[in-house]
């Protein structure tokens, strides 16, 4: 009786789940041999011009359309869409959709073709379906009813910041907005859709106005290949993104939106970011030194330096909003990264004093076991003992260690070593801690940069700790042989853990900054080629390729209002459209930083 | 009939274990290392003993007990650990270690299902009924 109840059991989950299988999976098209000819080839159409071999003239295209749309500073002004039994067919009828357009128009857009490749069943009905059931940054979706079809192509829904709206738990949204997009799809049918459906596309995009041809995907054009000269020629243009955002004040622009050509500074503000950003153009500064670059240091260095609020003057100085009476370690701890980053690149030694007021706060806010206070009440001056916020205790640790270089001091060195002993061992030092790492990037940072002055007995110690971090951080990047990345060869390198979750750029930046140092701390102990040093070498390898692949470069900002305020920057994500200066400091400074590596 | 399906089961967690200690999700602590070591060789060689005797075998059942009893002390150290890990995160990190804490406890209640039922079940089947003859 159990065995047969069993065996039903699991012919109707099987039936089922093959059932769903067929219906949403979707098969796609043989892809075309010479896509890159179909823009020159809508070009001479539009021009009455003899027609360009179309290597793919017969190519089948099952019918699917063909869309051809024009770009002028990042939005799509005119589209084309054309349907056919092979692509020359379809492609002739949508570029006669683009006959009228106004010539000057088309002589200062970028055409981009989407040649839909398959398509495949979206529920309209069952809301975590419609959200779920999308490929972020890859997908569009399209809708019919009463004979007409409709089609938003992933351009348009990243331009309108479809994804990551579904909440599914606080601080954590995937997919699409169910609401929206099916909105959406009723006032582009103005009707309600019979049917609805995602489809995937072959895209290609011009490099400039009628120029060449380049594959396209996720809004972006392919990257550089990886050599030591596009690595450098990178990190400047991530320089001079911050440099071009940066005000006469010294302030930057905190966020830019790359859709609405817009800066934002303004409440949400972060201090330790700012002086993040800093200690990125004083690195660059310390490879390729530059008086201009040098000057804007010093702008966004005054500008911490001002910001000292009452109870932060005197031996102890301390980083944060003037009108704030409590103030954070972070704040302080990465303007002393800053500020001695600077010293170190430049030799000029105007905020020493700067430096060894921070030096001293930071020192004071560590406690007996190695590890800091976070927060500080300027106003009473007393630390609070109890918040633990993320990545201070790092920031102090690596703050400490690069100051050691120009002023050795023993007191400094004990309370690294101690803060690397917490940061390492202690805080781990339970069943559960001997499983993960947390967010420790800046600890094996600091140990690289203090080795130095590190105890030789404690170094291995490190070095070990290093190791594992290292290791635990190889396990969520995603690898050209992983299914997922043969699916979504974009994905190779990020850290990630699936599909429905678009990787975010600053950790693949802040990781790879620290897996140079685990390299390094590797290079001192082992030999070049056994495995500790080879794969953190692979790691950043890989990580810096997928960075260059996600710098914003003129030729695939076909997406940007004004690409030239975007050049040089990194979005937050290929769905989150914007740039932030953490995203371009860490970014940049992995790839800075992993130059020595080739 | 029953003591050989044990047997299988055996061996198959201790490859489970191998596999998950090892490759999936290992530990930086020697300490654990051993005693999973120690876990894993009992209960395979248990598992090997107790598929070749079948449900007769003295030497698999003795066996099978002393591998059973290690699984099961293991199990209640880990748990006993991993609450100690929860209460330590949350103490120490407040908001942060709340998740942490809660993911820990998820990972005890994971460990009752994969460690703690297996000797349970298999110490109940070893420990009552007729003494095997061989």
């Amino acid at each position: 009786m159990i065995g047969r109840l069993g065996g039903a059991v699991t012919l109707v989950v099987g039936l089922a789940a093959a059932a769903t299988f067929a219906w949403v999976r979707m098969p796609l098209s043989t892809p075309l041999a010479a896509p890159t000819q179909s823009l020159p080839y809508v070009r001479a159409s539009l021009a009455h011009a003899s027609l360009p071999t179309l290597d793919d003239e017969s190519t089948d295209q099952r019918g699917l359309p063909v869309i051809v749309s024009l770009f002028d500073h990042g939005a799509p002004v005119a589209r084309g869409i054309g349907h056919g039994a092979t692509f020359g067919e379809a492609l002739r009828a949508a570029a006669e959709g683009l006959r009228g357009v106004d010539a000057a128009l088309l002589a200062r857009g970028r055409l981009k073709l989407d040649r839909v490749e398959g398509e495949g069943a979206l529920s309209t009905t069952v809301a975590p379906l419609l959200a779920l059931g999308v490929v972020p940054a890859r997908d569009g979706v399209g809708a019919e009813a009463g004979g007409r079809e409709v089609y938003f192509t992933v351009d348009d829904l990243l331009r309108r910041g479809a994804w990551d709206a579904y909440t599914l738990a606080p601080d954590l949204s995937l997919g699409m907005d169910p609401g929206r997009t099916l909105r959406m799809l009723e006032a582009a049918l103005e009707h309600r859709p019979a049917r609805a459906f995602r489809f995937r596309a072959e895209e290609v995009v011009e490099a400039v106005p009628g120029g060449t041809a380049l594959s396209a995907e996720c809004g972006r054009t392919p990257g550089p290949e990886l050599t030591r000269e596009h690595l450098l020629a990178a990190a400047e243009a991530g320089g001079r993104y911050l440099l071009s955002h940066l005000d006469d004040a010294g302030q930057f622009d905190y966020e830019y939106y790359t859709v609405e050509d817009e800066r934002v500074g303004g409440q949400d503000y972060s201090l330790p970011r700012h002086a993040g950003a800093v200690s990125f153009l004083a690195a660059l500064d310390a490879h390729t030194p530059d008086p201009a670059r040098e000057a804007g240091m010093r702008r966004a260095l005054d500008y911490l330096v001002r910001q000292r609020p009452h109870g932060c003057d005197g031996e102890r100085i301390c980083v944060g909003s003037p009108d704030a009476p409590v103030v954070d370690l972070g704040s302080s701890a990465l303007s002393l990264v800053a500020a001695a980053e600077y010293e170190r690149a430049t030799s000029d030694a105007r905020y020493e004093p700067f430096v060894q007021g921070l030096v001293a706060f930071v020192l004071s806010m560590q406690k007996p076991n190695g590890e800091f206070c976070h927060l500080f009440d300027a106003e009473r001056r007393r630390r609070d003992e109890e918040t633990q916020l993320l990545y201070y205790s790092g920031e102090a640790a690596y703050g400490l260690a690069l100051t050691l270089a120009k002023h050795p001091d023993g007191r400094v060195e004990a309370a690294l070593d101690r803060s690397l002993g917490y940061l390492t061992n202690t805080q781990y030092d339970h069943l559960a801690g001997q499983f993960y790492v947390g967010e420790d990037h800046w600890t094996c940072m600091a140990v690289d940069a203090g080795w130095e002055h590190l105890p030789a007995a404690h170094r291995v110690r490190y070095a070990s700790f290093c190791a594992a971090f290292g290791r635990f951080m190889r396990k969520e990047q995603l690898r050209a042989d992983e299914p997922l990345v043969r699916a979504q060869p974009q994905l190779a390198g990020a850290f990630g853990l699936s599909a429905a979750v678009t990787p975010h750029n600053t950790p693949v930046g802040s990781r790879t900054e620290s897996m140079v140092s685990v390299w390094r701390i590797a290079k001192r102990l082992h030999v070049d080629g056994e495995v500790e040093v080879r794969d953190p070498k692979a790691q950043v390898l890989a990580a810096v390729d997928y960075l260059l692949a996600h710098q914003i470069r003129d030729e695939g900002a076909y997406l940007m209002t004004a690409p030239a305020s975007a050049e040089g920057g990194f979005l937050v994500s290929d769905t989150e459209r914007y740039i932030r200066i953490d995203v371009v400091q860490h970014a940049a400074s992995a790839i800075l930083r992993s130059v020595e590596m080739l | 009939m029953r003591a050989r399906g044990y047997g299988l089961c055996d061996v198959g967690f201790a490859a489970l274990y191998a596999y998950a200690g090892f490759v999936l999700a290992p530990s930086r602590s020697t300490a654990f290392v051993v005693a999973l070591s120690i876990v894993i060789t009992l209960l395979g060689a248990a598992g090997a003993a107790l598929v070749v005797q079948g449900d007769g075998g003295r030497a698999s059942r003795r066996l099978g007990i002393v591998a059973c009893g290690v699984l099961l002390a293991f199990t209640v150290v880990c748990l006993v650990l991993l609450g100690c890990s929860a209460a330590f995160l949350y103490g120490t990190y407040g908001a942060i270690g709340r998740g942490l804490g809660a993911l820990t406890l998820v990972v005890a209640a994971l460990v009752v299902e994969l460690f703690g039922l297996l000797p349970l079940f298999q110490l109940r089947f070893h420990l009552r009924g007729s003494a095997p003859t061989r």
